[in-house]
């Protein structure tokens, strides 16, 4: 047993000493990581706070100025252009000049002033329909602002009923928010992958994996050295991750570093676990890696990291379900932005659980059986 | 005529060559060398490891530039105009690049298209080359298949294509077998002979040396000496003798003591007796008294390996002479017990038997020696020993047991080297050592120990720190054993331990042999090298997987051949393999002319009414198509992911929210409340599940059952009269994004509530500003409409740029392009070779997409077809010269690939803007946005796909892409260099 636990001890270190000697190994560990954290905290946001626009007022009075005025103070709208008439709206869409064109009618104020709707008409660039989307929301809140405002000025009844929304968790739905701590997987599980199944394919290829086989070590032993430094890579990028969310995006942690840590741990299992199973398969580093990125991408697109599952058709929600990435973003964003403990996390941890014990069996296996 | 053939064909003069050694340190590979080849001659270049041979070769070939001095081959100096150089000159590297995955005959006809032999000329010169080298039975074969051999023979039918006017050979025997080399050596001569080629060669072998008309010794940077082999010879003549051992003593243990003698210079054993080279001429008598102890001793000519380590040993500090290594536990020796018994032993591949029934027997203690030409069996044989692998029938026992059934611990018995260098390479010999150790369940002291040990014996410590790669070949070799030997096995397993090692260095070795073998322990080796069948106490020659012979090497010298009396160890085996052969009536050596039609391999050759460049340019672009077919891994990337992309994207993964989970929690049951609530339950957005309890409804947003609650406060319907009327939202906002489509609609359907109930009257209402919104370009608001124009972008980039990084990538890495780089192929011949199948698969990419995007999702092309096409034309040409621009910084496929994930295929998708507005992002941000190809891609995708052909969106982009190629291919172009660095 002693025997066992030294012979795994030394493989470990000499795993964590092949990647920490080599520069290069350093560089790969930590850089990429945290420039993509960095790059996709920035980059990666559905918020806008720059939507250009132009605006065909009609009608010039007090009241319409009143309203693009608010749109000029959100700090998010900037007017590009004041349009005379209807018909430079194409070009100014087209053109990619302004994102949303308000369009207000001649009698806007007339309206207004006696109590009639007054129509305000948006017309946003759809090319990026999710982006127009999100424009037209801002237009909507703003809008609702003023109709309140308005009304309380002009001694109206207030609106009949009262909205009082309320966001949980990310009060001021940032991307951001989401998009971070979701990397945290996302990212550890690329590196993990790549270290795992890179690692063996690397000795099969340069031969040193013979002379491995010819020590005394068993299979088990070998799969627990070659496990042990991806847990521990992983671990530490994951954590650098997570000190870039906290330290430099200054995103609020709800939970317990300690549930996340258990969280991050059943997943890094489940990764190591495909990593090992893909090295037991390939023969070659080119197979690792393509085994890998064709791996990866589904994982990673199939995740909810950047469309949500469950706007996903039926049949590819089941696919999620063998996902670990899917659970281990679950997982973060529950513990980091709503404060989830255990108890209610089971949902999660049990298919990684699941998860990690086929593949590291399944690995274990074809060790056994492919030892040649 | 004459004074042509005196003229030099290569003039060295004061050439100076340095490297930096990643620590910093310089070597000086060759330090300021002169000499000269003539026209006509074979010249053999010869020296230890790291003399400089290699590098002086790849001077010669313009692959490498020198620091100073003057090289002119053929008349031309190489610095100025390598290409001149390369176009009259036949080069085979060390590693010969053969494309492993194209056939005999395709490799071929690329070379000898690359270097303009016109059909006419082929249909001369292949029967010449087929028979040279008995590959025509063989051509449709695939070269990865080829045993090592053949594949050498291929490398050089490839150089020997074109008629050059010098031919240059990096050590071309290496890791071939005595037959083999036989043969490559008859060709050799052959040319050398008829077409009056000039032929530069370096080689370890140094009888090779010796059938050369002339021979240069290189020895760190320097010429030791040039002149015809015989004047090397010369140098130990009157010095070398041979020593007869006596009766029943091993000739290895006489050798073994001689070495240790002062004015010894050399000693090997050769047939049965030892020849010993000693620094001062002597008389036979004098020396049987003060050297040999009384054993008999006669006088020999010299042979040009005695000359070479005369020459050596005057040059550097002598050769470790007492390379010994003592064990610490010695094991007992007790005569006759068997270490190692195979009875029977079989191994089948599919249909081909590799191992035949296999039968022998190893006593401890003795050295035992498997010799056999390429692909006879030898390395399975020993996998199969060292339990690497099972055997398909018959049985083994190695100390006992079978170490593939036995338990693990019975490996700890043997120690193995393998067959090419298996050590960590990044990893410090001392690291090494440590963990090896500890891989053998050695720990704390007697680790140390252990360590402390190894490095003493094979005097690696002064090495410890270096990484195990940056070893000079003998050391490797040592540090090799060193790790075999730390756990003290019984047994050694040695797979070709002293391939492509230096002469010196193999002596070193076998000393060590002897040394251990002295000490009770049992090893088994494998050789090419055939004289060092005199170091074994019994051999046996394998070929075709069956034991052709076996016995002391004396015993198989004279069952060879009884008449030759001192027949080497190499006459002997290719005596005895011949036999074998013809005895069964399946040499391969008659039926050269046979299994091949010439027109056949003739077939496939680029249309002979091109001109040269452009039949250079169809040969590389047909090999690389060829590759790109028969490699999963760019059918993966280029096929099989964009169709997973697709599918994904244009099914399943969309930004829109529907069907979605959301309690509406009624504090009071009444009508209003009721219908407010039906609302939700009616729109198909919604889920809806009405609750009567804010803590349930709270419990299940926690669970993530669902995303949104309604809360309808108390007294909502008195309220509602009164315009008081209260509605709490509550979102799960942990998706952003979702989050705020959430809120949009859960309000939207209040509203709508709203504007019903006053419709109907039943409400006075009215908001004095309505938002009418219209989405232009996607009126169905579908997600799908932008997110599958936007995927031909990361498809042009996978192809584009990742996968060209690869392919290149894996050029370097197995040496494939420095056999290509000596002919007659121009840079941008070969870029362009690379780049046409890969632009071809991105185009079939964009097809793909667009019929997709048309037919299955119905995605309007309100734009130009022809407009979407050019552009991404443009596009995927700028990402190919990025490909090559990456693979040319990154020679390795590993780094390589992440790179160009890093900073091509992220920010295509993260800062495209294909996804992401980039007006909203940071300003620096969005500052390396416009240094993105891909960004400038997406405005004109979704502008063509959804707005239509706004040229005033489109021209400046499609300017900018423009700019971008003529930049970056510009680049391309003037950093590719036919260089190796």
């Amino acid at each position: 047993m002693i025997d066992s636990i030294s012979r795994v001890l030394s493989l470990t270190l000499k795993e964590l000493l092949a990647v920490f000697k080599d520069p290069r190994g350093r560089f790969t560990v930590f850089v990429p990581p945290l420039l993509q954290t960095l790059i996709f905290g920035y980059a990666a946001t559905f918020n806008l706070n720059n939507v250009p626009y132009a605006v065909v007022d009609n009608d010039g009075g007090p009241a319409s100025l009143e309203l693009l005025a608010r749109l000029d103070g959100s700090g998010i709208f900037h007017r590009v252009a004041k349009l005379d008439n209807a018909n430079q709206i194409a070009d100014c869409v087209n053109h990619r000049e302004a994102l949303v064109v308000l369009q207000i009618g001649a009698d806007f104020q007339r309206r207004l002033e006696r109590g009639r709707p007054a129509d305000l008409q948006v017309i946003a660039d759809g090319r990026n329909s999710n982006t127009a989307g999100t424009a037209i929301g801002y237009i909507n809140s703003i809008v609702a602002r003023f109709n309140a405002d308005w009304r309380s000025e002009k001694g109206l009844a207030p609106s009949p009923v009262k909205i009082e929304s309320r966001t949980w968790f990310n009060p001021n739905l940032e991307t951001r928010w989401n998009m971070v701590p979701a990397l945290i997987g996302t990212l550890t599980m690329l590196q993990t992958l790549l270290l795992t199944s890179l690692s063996v394919a690397r000795e099969r290829e340069s031969g040193t994996f013979d002379q491995l086989l010819v020590t005394p070590m068993l299979p088990i032993e070998l799969m627990a050295g070659k496990a042990i430094p991806s847990l521990i890579i992983g671990t530490v990028q994951a954590t650098t991750i997570l000190l870039v969310a906290q330290l430099w995006f200054e995103i609020p942690f709800a939970g317990s570093f300690l549930t996340l840590y258990v969280g991050i741990s059943f997943f890094l299992f489940a990764a190591v676990g495909i990593g090992l199973l893909i090295s037991s398969v390939v023969g070659t580093m080119q197979q690792a890696l393509l085994f890998t990125f064709v791996l990866v991408l589904p994982f990673t697109l199939l995740s909810g990291l950047t469309t949500p599952v469950s706007s996903m058709p039926r049949f590819l929600q089941g696919l999620t379900l063998v996902n670990p990435l899917r659970y281990a973003i679950s997982l973060t964003h529950r513990i980091y932005l709503e404060g989830t403990g255990l108890t209610y996390l089971f949902s999660d941890l049990w298919p990684l659980a699941l998860i990690a014990l086929v593949t590291l069996s399944a690995s274990t296996w074809m060790f056994r059986h492919r030892l040649a | 005529m004459q004074a042509l053939r005196n003229e030099p064909v290569l003039v060295v003069s004061e050439l100076l060559k340095t490297f930096r050694r990643e620590t910093g340190e310089v070597v000086r590979a060759l330090d300021g060398i002169s000499t000269q080849v003539r026209r006509g001659t074979v010249t053999a270049l010869v020296g230890p490891d790291g003399a400089g041979k290699t590098t002086l070769l790849r001077l010669v070939t313009g692959l490498l530039t020198a620091d100073s001095g003057m090289l002119s081959v053929l008349g031309v100096d190489v610095a100025r105009d390598p290409q001149a150089v390369q176009d009259r000159v036949g080069y085979m590297p060390q590693r010969f690049g053969l494309y492993e995955d194209l056939s005999v005959i395709e490799n071929l006809n690329l070379y000898a298209e690359l270097n303009g032999v016109s059909i006419a000329e082929r249909r001369e010169r292949y029967p010449r080359l087929m028979e040279m080298t008995a590959l025509g039975p063989f051509a449709n074969r695939l070269a990865g298949k080829l045993s090592g051999g053949m594949k050498q023979k291929l490398g050089l039918a490839c150089t020997l294509v074109r008629a050059p006017e010098l031919l240059v050979l990096d050590e071309p025997t290496v890791g071939v077998d005595p037959l083999s080399r036989r043969e490559l050596w008859e060709i050799i001569q052959q040319l050398a002979r008829e077409q009056q080629l000039t032929v530069l060669l370096s080689t370890a072998y140094l009888d090779e040396a010796q059938r050369c008309n002339e021979a240069i010794i290189l020895h760190d940077g320097r010429v030791l000496a040039q002149g015809p082999p015989a004047t090397v010879s010369e140098l130990a003549a009157g010095r070398t003798f041979l020593v007869t051992p006596h009766q029943g003593q091993a000739a290895r243990s006489v050798q073994a003591r001689l070495l240790c003698q002062p004015n010894v210079v050399d000693a090997v054993p050769e047939g049965g007796l030892v020849r010993v080279v000693v620094s001062v001429p002597a008389d036979t008598e004098v020396l049987r008294e003060q050297l040999s102890a009384g054993l008999p001793v006669t006088s020999v000519a010299a042979r040009f390996e005695d000359g070479f380590m005369m020459l050596l040993h005057h040059a550097a500090e002598p050769p470790n002479s007492a390379a010994g290594v003592s064990i610490e536990h010695p094991t007992p020796s007790a005569d006759g017990e068997a270490a190692v018994e195979v009875h029977e032993l079989v191994r089948k591949f599919g249909d081909f038997t590799a191992v035949d029934h296999v039968t022998f027997n190893v006593k401890r203690g003795e050295v035992f020696g498997l010799l056999g030409p390429n692909g006879a069996g030898k390395t399975t044989t020993f996998r199969m020993l060292c339990g690497l692998l099972p055997a398909s029938s018959g049985t083994l026992r190695v100390a006992g047991v079978d170490l593939r059934a036995a338990r693990a611990s019975a490996r700890q018995n043997i120690g193995y080297v393998a067959q090419k260098f298996s050590l960590y390479s990044q990893l410090s010999v001392a690291e090494n050592l440590d963990f090896f150790c500890g891989a053998y369940g050695l720990r704390g002291k007697l680790l140390a120990q252990r360590v402390q040990w190894a490095l003493k014996q094979f005097e690696l410590g002064p090495l410890a720190q270096l990484p195990a790669g940056q070893l000079p070949g003998g050391y490797k070799q040592r540090l090799a054993m060193a790790v075999a030997l730390v756990h003290e096995p019984s047994i050694l397993f040695l797979d070709e331990p002293t391939s492509g090692v230096d002469p010196l260095a193999r002596r070193e070795f076998w000393q060590r042999i002897t040394a251990l073998a002295e000490q009770g322990v049992t090893v088994i080796v494998t050789t090419h090298f055939m004289e060092e069948a005199e170091y074994c106490d019994r051999v046996a020659v394998l070929d075709g997987g069956r034991v052709l012979a076996q016995g002391t090497p004396a015993e198989l010298r004279s069952h060879a051949d009884s008449t030759a009396m001192a027949s080497t160890m190499e006459d002997a085996f290719i005596a005895i393999v011949e036999k074998s052969r013809t005895g069964n009536g399946n040499g391969h050596r008659d039926p050269k002319r046979d299994g091949y039609v010439l027109d056949t391999l003739l077939a496939g050759a680029a249309p002979q009414c091109l001109p040269p460049k452009a039949r250079r340019i169809w040969a590389l672009v047909q090999k690389e198509s060829w590759q790109m077919v028969r490699d999963a891994s760019s059918l993966a990337i280029g096929i099989v992911l964009p169709v997973v992309l697709i599918l994904l994207f244009g099914y399943g993964l969309s930004l829109d929210v529907t069907d979605v989970p959301v309690a509406v929690v009624l504090d009071e049951p009444s009508p209003d409340a009721l219908d407010l609530a039906a609302a939700y339950q009616l729109s198909p957005t919604f889920r809806t599940r009405v609750l009567t309890g804010m803590p349930r409804a709270r419990q299940m947003m926690i669970a993530r059952e669902i995303d949104a609650i309604v809360q309808v406060r108390s007294n909502f319907g008195r309220k509602l009269a009164l315009g008081e009327a209260e509605v709490q939202i509550l979102i799960h906002g942990t998706d952003a994004n979702r989050g705020r489509i959430l809120q949009a609609y859960t309000e939207a359907a209040v509203g709508n509530w709203r504007a019903r109930r006053a419709a109907e009257g039943r409400l006075i209402d009215g908001d004095p500003v309505r938002v009418q919104d219209r989405l232009w370009f996607n009126d169905a608001n579908e997600s799908r409409y932008f997110l599958v124009p936007g995927l031909i972008v990361l498809i042009m980039t996978l192809i584009g740029s990742f996968l060209t990084t690869l392919v290149m990538a894996r050029e370097w890495e197995r040496g494939t392009l420095e056999a290509l780089f000596v002919t007659r192929v121009r840079v941008g011949e070969i870029l362009l070779g690379k780049t046409v199948p890969n632009f071809a698969l991105g185009m079939i990419g964009l097809a793909l997409c667009i019929l997709t995007a048309r037919i299955l999702f119905n995605v309007p092309l309100r734009g130009s077809l022809w407009l979407l096409t050019a552009s991404s034309m443009l596009y995927l040409i700028v990402a190919l010269a990025v490909g090559l621009l990456i693979s040319g910084a990154v020679k390795s496929q590993f780094v390589a690939s992440q790179v160009t994930i890093l900073i091509t295929f992220l920010p295509a998708l993260m800062l495209s803007g294909f996804l992401f507005d980039l007006r909203s992002t940071p300003a620096f941000v969005r500052g390396i946005t416009y240094a993105l190809p891909a960004r400038y891609f997406v405005t004109i995708l979704q502008t063509v796909f959804l707005a239509g052909n706004v040229w005033q969106v489109i021209s400046p982009a499609l300017v900018v892409l423009l700019v971008m190629s003529v930049l970056l291919w510009t680049l391309v172009r003037f950093t590719t260099k036919k260089r190796l660095v």
